[in-house]
């Protein structure tokens, strides 16, 4: 070991997962930090919570997308892409010039990922399990992700509520967790919804 | 201590890469386009890839509805290739038969937007167009676009693109091929909206021994001035071959009065063309050329044993 050069490490870190597709090796062991899909198990996380649904997963889309930024003419949309924030009414948030399409998402982007074996406070550790505020580190858990600002930690809690409602009704129905996550209406099931929950049309 | 938090930096960004390269996004897919004719069987519904995202292909599993209708069509596959800025068409089988209609990426059934009642299209969870219910245009040219993402819909000419880059503008006013004044085996339709380019055909079985066509047309000023007076060209488009129907790209009128006139014409051999038809029971069409011909197409004398087409 000692006489592996650490640039030797970091490549065979790199290389070693990329032989094999994502779809061909199990991930499970990095979803939760990652948010991501293990396609040998079919199932993913987002933000510490286990999707079932690949379609719900791929809806969610836990990553930044690359876009023309040109194409937002939005006011807010504009504003939001130079701090980093988040557009209400589109309902899009900008980390680092790249797009996140729901409130949850943006957050996590803007977070921290954190391996919960790593973590030295037990009250943050607890709180990656779910999710949970430690007064005395002053920080933040969603799932394996830690947000430094309370009101932010708020937001992506709110966020990730409306998120464990989609992945409960994606058990029956795919569409209805679609509209759950967009204040949407199930074209099948004919339910709207609004902060995750019916509503009368 | 640095180059440890370094090294998890770097599993995370491999690992986060790992994870989301298994799926395609669908969140930037925007409704663009609505048409429907009078009867409801040509219609289409176009997405549009606003943002410029390349991998913008898992649009399987989602819908398009529109509302309050509420009729559905699920997308059973998604797109292969870069997604950005591309189109994505779903129309109706009479919109596929149409000429100059791209191919539709899918198909959704005839009557699939309630034109009189429907006031949305959703491309669900993602996007909503809205517009008036009552004002979807039904003439068969215009159709309700998007001119931005999020923008407001506007009555422009319909421009049917699929997610090939395929694209066009069709005629579905008036279920296609008007018969000409006068000359019954004569027809034409836009193949697009403004009418530059028509579809032309004619009676080819009423043809013998032709090797090939012209089409010969005139504006206003080239009318007879008086009746059994010759017509005086504008022009020709020869050699148009012996197959009906010819895609015609066709000319402005020359005098600026907006009218074109048009006949198709046999070409017998040897420089001569058969008949212009008759301007009333009895009496040939004449042009200004050699025994009424038109001296166009390299014509100089006419055979009226010939007289398909016009």
């Amino acid at each position: 070991m000692t006489s592996l050069p650490a640039w030797g490490l970091v490549v065979g870190l790199l290389l070693s997962p990329m032989d094999v597709s994502p779809q061909d090796r199990c991930t499970c062991s990095t979803t939760r930090v990652t948010n991501g899909w293990c396609a040998i198990h079919g199932f993913g996380y987002v933000g510490g919570l286990r999707i079932d649904s690949a379609w719900l997963y791929r809806a969610l889309d836990a990553h930044g997308h690359e876009l023309d930024l040109t194409t937002f003419t939005c006011p807010a949309c504009k504003k939001a892409i130079e701090t980093d924030g988040f557009c209400e009414e589109h309902r899009i948030g900008f980390v680092r010039r790249q797009a996140y399409f729901s409130r949850l998402t943006y957050e996590l982007g803007r977070a921290e990922p954190r391996e919960p074996a790593t973590i030295a406070c037990p009250a943050c550790r607890k709180n990656a399990e779910a999710s949970g505020w430690c007064s005395k580190d002053r920080v933040g858990m969603v799932g394996p992700f830690a947000i430094r600002s309370r009101a932010d930690y708020d937001q992506a809690v709110r966020a990730l509520e409306i998120v464990r409602l989609a992945a409960e009704a994606s058990k029956r129905c795919d569409h209805c967790a679609g509209a759950i996550i967009t204040d949407g209406t199930c074209p099948f099931c004919k339910i709207r919804y609004e902060d995750g929950k019916p509503v009368a049309n | 201590m640095k180059s440890s938090r370094k090294g998890v930096v770097a599993f995370a960004a491999l690992a986060v890469s790992a994870g989301s390269a298994a799926f395609a996004g669908e969140h930037t897919w925007d409704v663009w386009e609505v048409f429907s004719n009078a009867d409801g069987s040509i219609q289409f519904i176009e997405l549009h890839e606003a943002n410029g995202g390349n991998s913008e292909n898992g649009i399987n599993g989602n819908t398009v509805t529109v509302h309050p209708s509420n009729n559905t069509y699920l997308i059973p596959t998604g797109v292969v290739g870069g997604t950005a800025l591309k189109y994505y068409l779903l129309a109706t089988a009479g919109f596929a038969a149409l000429p100059g209609a791209p191919t539709p990426d899918r198909i959704i059934p005839a009557g699939f937007i309630v034109s009189a009642t429907d006031n949305e299209a959703r491309f669900n969870p993602w996007d909503t167009a809205t517009w008036t219910a009552g004002t979807l245009p039904t003439n068969g040219i215009l159709s309700l676009n998007r001119t931005g993402p999020g923008s407001a819909l506007v009555s422009l000419t319909n421009s049917p693109t699929n997610f090939a880059g395929a694209t066009g503008s069709v005629d579905a006013s008036g279920g296609g091929g008007p018969a000409l004044p006068g000359e019954p085996a004569l027809l034409a339709s836009r193949l697009t909206a403004d009418g530059t380019s028509l579809s032309v055909s004619w009676d080819t079985a009423a043809c013998t021994g032709e090797v090939d066509h012209q089409i010969l047309f005139g504006n206003r000023s080239g009318l007879p001035a008086i009746a059994g007076g010759s017509y005086t060209l504008q022009g020709g488009q020869c050699n148009i071959g012996t197959a009906s129907p010819y895609a015609w790209t066709a000319p402005s009128a020359s005098d600026g009065s907006g009218l074109l006139w048009f006949l198709v014409v046999a070409e017998n051999n040897a420089g001569k063309e058969g008949s212009w038809g008759k301007w009333n029971a009895a009496s040939e069409r004449n042009g200004t050329g050699t025994n009424g011909s038109s001296g166009v197409c390299a014509i100089t004398d006419r055979d009226l044993t010939n007289a398909c087409g016009h």
